[in-house]
């Protein structure tokens, strides 16, 4: 990856902020006055040659008269959003902005725009992480600025255009759609709505800003997967009647005992207190139930975003996708600790974990050696297990063994940048499959068979 | 896919029209103007539109550049530097494609992938743009680049701006609020510009007085500087400058000679002369510089220069010279001829007599040997024995003394210490090109009591097969020194005469081959000039033809679409009590697209409710009211509704009926 001297570098705050400037503050009109200005005084540098002079003047007045007429606008309108709780990354979605003008004057076409937060991109950062780049030509990745700004972009979360606000009388309220559309997973954080409001001329808009912070979580991008195989082998589960309520076999009586400190009062059986006078409870049978396990290696370069977003957006997908109802999916992130969510019925569902994947972060690089310690003294439960990982290495290796060894029938997803290898096929045994980052759409369909 | 359009300026109508009129009459091309102006407001209102796929956008865009390109080419080739506002003035031409391709469109803008190749590859995404506005800038600039008078062009230029303005204006503010900041920016505006030319006044001043003081840092006709202090090997290139073809047996060397000096300061020869205009001779391209001669001498010349203005070589005895190129003729009173024509290769055609043509009689400045030389003058001149000889003598002697005790070389390599560079040359090294030659020859006259001056040009004398013509190049550049010896100023070259021989040993390999481009530049020169402008005429008969050909074959492509039709049928539509919304949200610029149901427009507009109504429901009464008339509600409540919808009625006895939330 080629980068731009860091000189150039500084420049770019400057260059976005200007073009910030003149998306917000300029109106359609006012870019082409300016564009005029701009252009007119480059060819209007000889004044002997041209009147471009002339015209640079004429947009100069007419934009700074309308700047003047800009700097200050005070309105009493307060806004309030309503917004939803899970959006979707890569799906647009749609929030409404009430706007309240507490004033004695109608306000007319003002234009609603969005100030999401802005995380810093240090000059590190901006050299470590991996832009999308592949539609750029030489120019644009010499200089790196579409990267740097694509970067800022999606750390910013989300695109919000902004939007033409209907009259809004005095005293009176209105409620517009606004559109957004995620641009990565994890929170957004929108921290104020800015009301523009057009100067005489309709060159130039002053701003009314207002602190409204809001923020709505986006779920990771998901792909169709078919629907699973897993294989089915149920196993006597410590969860017992609690979980086997809503999964697996339902309640099964199977005694009576006596009642032991901490039985629920609802399983006393009063008939027998009422023969004995002392406190019998029923005993059920414990329960059994499928049980599989989505296990997700974190250990990616925190760098190497597109491979690690290839990865929760697997997993995602995994997990969302079609599975029998009759079992539960215990989600495992493996990262410098390992974390673990059970879903399914009775338990999280489906938006739990994926919003649980939504906030996942790369831990950067490590071995799972933790986790198939662990993997040892769950593995008895576990019908089957998938394993999402960015690679493959001797510790990773001896996770799929460990599950092997322990009967456990496991499938291994390596995603991988490398474009060269095979899409998914059916393997035996012990299956692994390379799903290829730049065609995960594909490939996931393409998921036949799995343990 | 996403399809996002930027927001769309409404501009007046007509308003593409009035900019292209404007620089049809600035730039000198109403003709083209009104033309062009008529196809577009003609496109405009056709009754057809294509439906235009992004590829022909695509194809539109690749025309445009390639016109660019072309012009660019031509107009830098033929104005150098100036080349850039020629551009300008053409650049409507250039673009007209791209407007008149989205003008005759449905789509009525431009993908944006159009005009950034990187975005060609990105199918994903079509971003689309209305380039209208900003052709109307180019216009403006293109009319600027013309010879419009200021105040009217500021007028007309106020006047489409204001119009563009106008169209777009916010409905929140009052006429005379307008106005006031109209006013506001008008004043400032004129102050700018008074601002600015008080500015330039005082930055050109200030700028000739630098110049003045810093005198070899302009390339001026009256200033020669020479490479007299020039450390290291003098690098002269093989291009060919000069072209000569004689109409007669020519005897060689030709010298041709551009420009003869009197001041010598510092390693730069000049002249305090001004040039004056020579009169043409009337219904010919002739001019005549002196006088003419019972056996002339022609030459066809052909020379390569940058500038405007340039300096002309010519043989000695010039008495006329013709050329259809040349727009003026200046001369100074030491004989150099100015000549103004684009850059490039300007072709005339010399008439000269037997003998050097009379030029003015030696001045003061022709006999002063400056203070910093005048040591180092007296000691050679007390060397070679001046002090007793005639002039003709003393010219002969200074010749012999360089031929016998100088060799020619382009490296100077010694340090020179706080001597002067010429001192250097006489004293220590005495070896030097035809500069240090000529200076040297022209002090030493001057120190003899013989008035000099030394003079710069070419020698002819290499002939080049491929041309079929005599040809000086940069390396044949030669200078000399002029003496005032019996009434008349004769030529006196001191550099010894083996410097032809040893510049041509020193040829560059590549010289044959730089030689075939230069001579096909030269070749496409000739023809992008003068012959190109005479054939280009009888062309224009075949753009009528062309055009009815491209028109009929284009109204029968299948992606003509009767473009009105949909608003004939709207128009015939009967109103609906939901105009006045749809009219409101037009202002705003939100427009159905065809085939949307109001339900879907709506909800892209974005505005849900308003006032304590929401939209909701006027549009289920108003889905009620159309399809099932006998149902339900009047259109009167309806009506009523969304008036208070859009805020411009009170709740009244109506309205108090209209639905509920």
């Amino acid at each position: 990856m080629r980068l731009p001297p860091r000189t150039l570098y500084r420049l770019f705050p400057l260059v976005a902020r200007a073009s910030r400037w003149s998306e917000r503050r300029l109106t359609p009109s006012g870019r082409v006055v300016l564009g005029l200005l701009v252009a007119a005084a480059l060819f209007g540098v000889d004044m002997r040659q041209t009147l471009a002079w002339q015209v640079a003047t004429l947009g100069g007045g007419l934009l700074l008269a309308s700047l003047l007429t800009s700097l200050r606008w005070r309105a009493p309108i307060t806004v309030r959003r309503v917004m939803p709780q899970y959006a979707c990354e890569g799906q647009p979605f749609t929030y409404f902005v009430e706007i309240t003008n507490h004033g004695k004057r109608t306000e007319r076409d003002l234009v609603l725009a969005e100030q999401l937060h802005q995380p810093p991109l240090s000059w590190h950062d901006f050299r470590a992480r991996r832009g999308r780049g592949r539609h750029l030509n030489v120019v644009d990745r010499a200089i790196g600025f579409p990267r740097w700004v694509e970067l800022r972009t999606r750390d910013r979360g989300a695109a919000v255009a902004p939007r033409p606000v209907p009259a809004l009388a005095a005293g009176g309220s209105v409620r517009v759609a606004v559109e957004a559309t995620p641009l990565r997973r994890g929170w957004i954080d929108f921290d104020s709505i800015e009301l523009l409001r057009p100067d005489p001329l309709g060159i130039c808009r002053a701003r009314l800003r207002l602190a409204v912070p809001d923020r709505v979580l986006a779920l990771p991008r998901r792909y169709a997967v078919p629907a699973l195989h897993l294989a089915a082998r149920r196993h006597y589960q410590r969860g017992g009647v609690s979980l086997a309520l809503a999964v697996g076999d339902s309640q099964e009586f199977a005694a009576l005992r006596d009642y032991r400190y901490g039985d629920p009062r609802r399983h006393i059986h009063w008939r027998s207190f009422a023969k004995t006078g002392k406190l019998i409870v029923k005993e059920y049978q414990d329960e059994y139930f499928d049980r599989h396990a989505l296990i997700i290696d974190t250990h990616i370069d925190p760098a190497d975003e597109p491979l690690f977003e290839a990865v929760i957006r697997v997993a995602a997908s995994l997990a969302g996708g079609p599975r029998p109802r009759d079992s539960i999916l215990d989600l495992i992130l493996a990262g410098r600790e390992v974390v673990e969510l059970s879903a399914g019925r009775g338990l999280a569902d489906t938006g739990r974990a994926l919003a649980w994947l939504a906030e996942a972060r790369a831990a950067g690089a490590g071995d799972l050696d933790v986790l198939t310690e662990l993997i040892g003294t769950r593995a008895g439960g576990l019908a089957s297990a998938l394993v999402v990982l960015g690679g493959l290495d001797a510790s990773r290796e001896a996770l799929l063994d460990k599950l092997a060894t322990h009967g456990v029938r496991a499938a291994a997803l390596i995603v991988s940048h490398d474009e060269a290898v095979q899409p998914p096929r059916l393997g035996g045994g012990l299956q692994r499959l390379t799903l290829r980052v730049a065609h995960l759409e594909h490939d996931l369909a393409a998921l036949a068979v799995l343990p | 896919m996403t399809l996002a359009v930027t927001a769309r300026i409404p501009l007046p109508p007509g308003w593409l029209a009035a900019a292209l009129l404007l620089w049809g009459v600035c730039a000198d091309a109403l003709a083209s103007a009104i033309v062009m102006a008529l196809l577009l407001e003609a496109v405009t209102f056709a009754p057809i539109k294509w439906n235009t796929a992004i590829r022909d956008f695509h194809r539109a865009t690749d025309l445009t550049s390639v016109l660019f390109a072309i012009v660019t080419v031509v107009q830098f080739q033929r104005h150098g530097v100036h080349g850039i506002y020629e551009l300008l003035r053409a650049a409507p031409y250039c673009f007209f494609p791209l407007v008149l391709t989205q003008r005759a469109s449905t789509a009525q803008t431009l993908p944006l992938s159009a005009l950034f190749y990187s975005l060609r590859r990105r199918a994903d995404e079509i971003r689309r743009i209305d380039i209208a506005p900003a052709y109307g800038i180019v216009c403006l600039l293109a009319a600027s680049a013309g010879d419009a008078h200021p105040r009217a062009f500021m007028v007309a230029c106020a006047a489409l701006v204001l119009g563009m303005l106008w169209a777009a204006r916010p409905a929140r503010w009052q006429p005379w609020q307008q106005l006031a900041t109209l006013v506001l920016g008008a004043l400032l505006a004129l102050s700018l510009a008074l601002g600015l030319n008080a500015a330039r006044h005082g930055f050109e001043a200030a700028f000739m007085y630098w110049m003045s003081q810093h005198p070899w840092l302009s390339s001026a006709p009256n200033r020669a500087v020479t490479a007299i202090g020039h450390i290291g090997r003098l690098k002269l290139s093989d291009r060919i400058h000069v072209r000569v073809t004689p109409r007669h047996e020519m005897t060689l060397p030709l010298i041709l000679q551009e420009a003869s000096y009197d001041t010598f300061h510092y390693g730069s020869w000049s002249v305090q002369e001004s040039f004056e205009a020579i009169d043409q001779e009337r219904g010919r391209d002739r001019w005549i510089v002196g006088t003419p001669t019972a056996t002339p001498r022609t030459f066809e010349v052909a020379f390569q220069h940058r500038h405007d203005l340039t300096l002309l070589p010519l043989p000695a005895g010039v008495y006329a010279i013709d050329s259809p190129e040349i727009a003026e003729l200046q001369r100074n009173r030491v004989g150099a001829v100015m000549g103004e024509a684009p850059p490039g290769a300007l072709h005339y055609t010399v008439h000269a007599g037997p003998s050097p043509a009379s030029a003015a009689p030696p001045r003061a400045a022709d006999r002063a040997v400056p203070a910093a030389y005048q040591a180092v003058i007296a000691r050679t001149a007390a060397n070679i024995g001046l002090a007793e000889a005639t002039p003709a003598e003393a010219a002969a002697r200074i010749k012999a003394y360089f031929l016998d005790n100088f060799t020619y070389s382009l490296v100077q390599r010694a340090s020179r210490g706080r001597r002067t560079p010429l001192a250097h040359f006489l004293e220590d090294t005495r070896r030097g090109h035809c500069e240090h030659f000529a200076t040297a020859a022209a002090l030493l006259l001057r120190e003899a009591g013989i008035p000099a001056r030394y003079a710069v040009g070419y020698v002819v004398e290499e002939y080049s097969p491929l041309e079929d013509a005599y040809v000086a190049r940069a390396r044949h550049a030669h200078a000399w020194a002029e003496a005032w010896i019996d009434g008349r100023w004769v030529m006196l070259d001191a550099t010894p005469s083996v410097w032809f021989g040893l510049e041509e040993a020193r040829v560059s390999r590549w010289q044959s081959v730089q030689d075939v481009i230069g001579w096909l530049w030269y070749r496409y020169q000739r023809l992008a000039s003068a012959e190109f402008d005479a054939s280009g005429n009888w062309l224009l008969w075949l753009v009528p033809p062309l055009a009815l050909m491209l028109w009929l074959r284009l109204r029968r492509s299948p992606t003509a679409v009767r473009a009105n039709r949909r608003r004939r049928a709207a128009s015939a539509r009967p109103p609906t009590p939901l105009d006045p919304l749809l009219d409101e949200l037009a202002a705003q610029g939100f427009e159905p697209r065809p085939g949307e149901t109001l339900a879907r427009f709506f909800a892209r507009a974005g505005q849900i409710e308003r006032n304590g109504i929401r939209l909701a429901i006027l549009l289920e009464h108003y889905y009620r009211l159309r399809f099932a008339p006998a149902a339900v509600d009047d259109a009167a409540t309806l009506e009523a509704a969304v008036r208070r919808y859009l805020g411009r009625d009170m709740p009244s006895r109506t309205a108090a009926s209209s639905p509920r939330r």
